[in-house]
């Protein structure tokens, strides 16, 4: 018998679910068997295997713990695998004890129906549960790397308008990134010519000329690559406004 | 019959730092540090590191005859953030390795009250 996590009153519905049938689905991933005291919330593992796989243990506690934050199960369960991972706020810590304070930062951080959380999700690929005063975000490194600075710089007190235009620089940068990765590759496969020996920097343009060729061809069928290239140029920009 | 020895493991985001040591903790066994693995300074504390250094340590232990191990793994703590980012990778890759992990332990120093966090009133100014 293993000691999990403890979690609210509240959240012992959801871990349990309709007739054990969520209880079951995190059994069945983890391979052991919960024991739920449903007076003081304490959680408690028994697992089947003697000696099994080490990383779920070590994940085990979270994803019980992040249920009992709000998140939901089957979202949880995703922290299970290898390179995703958890990250957790407290508003408490940022604005004070003042449950007004609290709400008022769950507002900014959820936005108008949704949009700020939804727009932070779209654009790094992680979850986010906001549920009293804790805010989780689970995802990959690189999303979280994303993510992580929004949230906290809408905690800090930063403006909307700022921390979005953020979060786009930070996506134009991890696509030039990848971009470059792949010029690099197509650097070595070529080989030079009898005109580009004789004049100098004549290969550099030409390779400049196909760069910007292949970067503007996408296949039709992939909305995202579609959408990237109709991205933005530098000098141009949108302006968000705080309601 | 191989030996027991403990694999501390210490991941920050700028660094992990792998020690083996002995049953008691203070004889050194081996060490190794995601910046001993890695050509650039700046990633040798991401995953990859991580995973080179676990396979290196573990090559090391199985060289002295050690097959098990306890981990005990640790972030930066205290009021900088509780989470071993390279612990995770690391653990995979000691599996893989054919190391026998028998106890897995989270040992990130947790403040019940802690000190002032790192950046002054006005916050971290770039």
């Amino acid at each position: 018998m293993e000691h999990l996590a403890r979690i609210p009153k509240n959240r012992i519905a959801v871990l349990i679910g309709k007739r054990g049938t969520t209880r079951k689905m995190i059994e069945n991933a983890c391979n052991g068997k919960l024991t739920i005291d449903s007076l003081s919330g304490e959680v408690n593992i028994i697992w089947n295997e003697e000696v099994g796989d080490p990383i779920v243990r070590m994940k085990m506690p979270d994803v019980i713990m992040s249920i009992g934050r709000g998140l939901a199960p089957k979202r949880a369960l995703q922290l299970i695998e290898d390179d995703i991972f958890l990250r957790m706020y407290d508003i408490r810590e940022w604005v004070g004890r003042q449950p007004n304070q609290i709400r008022r930062m769950r507002s900014r951080l959820i936005g108008t129906n949704g949009r700020i959380r939804s727009l932070i999700e779209e654009l790094s690929g992680c979850e986010i549960a906001i549920y009293g005063s804790s805010v989780l975000i689970i995802g990959d490194s690189e999303g979280l790397a994303v993510s992580a600075p929004a949230i906290e710089g809408i905690l800090r007190g930063s403006e909307h308008g700022t921390v979005l235009h953020g979060l786009e620089q930070d996506r134009k940068r991890q696509r030039i990134q990848s971009r470059s990765l792949e010029s690099f590759q197509d650097k070595s496969e070529e080989s030079p010519s009898g005109f580009d020996v004789l004049v100098p920097g004549l290969a550099d343009a030409r390779r400049k000329a196909e760069r910007k060729f292949t970067n503007s061809q996408v296949s039709v069928d992939d909305d995202e690559e579609i959408s990237d290239m109709l991205k933005l140029a530098e000098d141009e920009e949108i302006v968000y406004e705080e309601e | 019959m191989g030996h027991k020895a403990i694999l501390h493991i210490y991941s920050t985001f700028n660094n992990v730092l792998i020690t083996a040591t002995d049953l008691t903790g203070c004889e050194t066994i081996c060490k190794v540090s995601g910046g001993m693995v890695t050509k650039g300074g700046s990633d040798s504390g991401g995953q990859f590191a991580a995973t080179r250094a676990a396979e290196r340590i573990a090559e090391m232990l199985a060289e002295k005859d050690f097959n098990q191990v306890i981990v005990k793994y640790r972030g930066a703590g205290g009021n900088r953030s509780n989470n071993a980012p390279g612990a995770t990778a690391a653990i995979r890759a000691l599996t893989r390795a054919g190391v026998q992990i028998t106890r897995i332990e989270d040992v990130t120093p947790i403040p019940t009250d802690g000190t002032k966090s790192k950046g002054g009133r006005r916050g971290r100014r770039v």
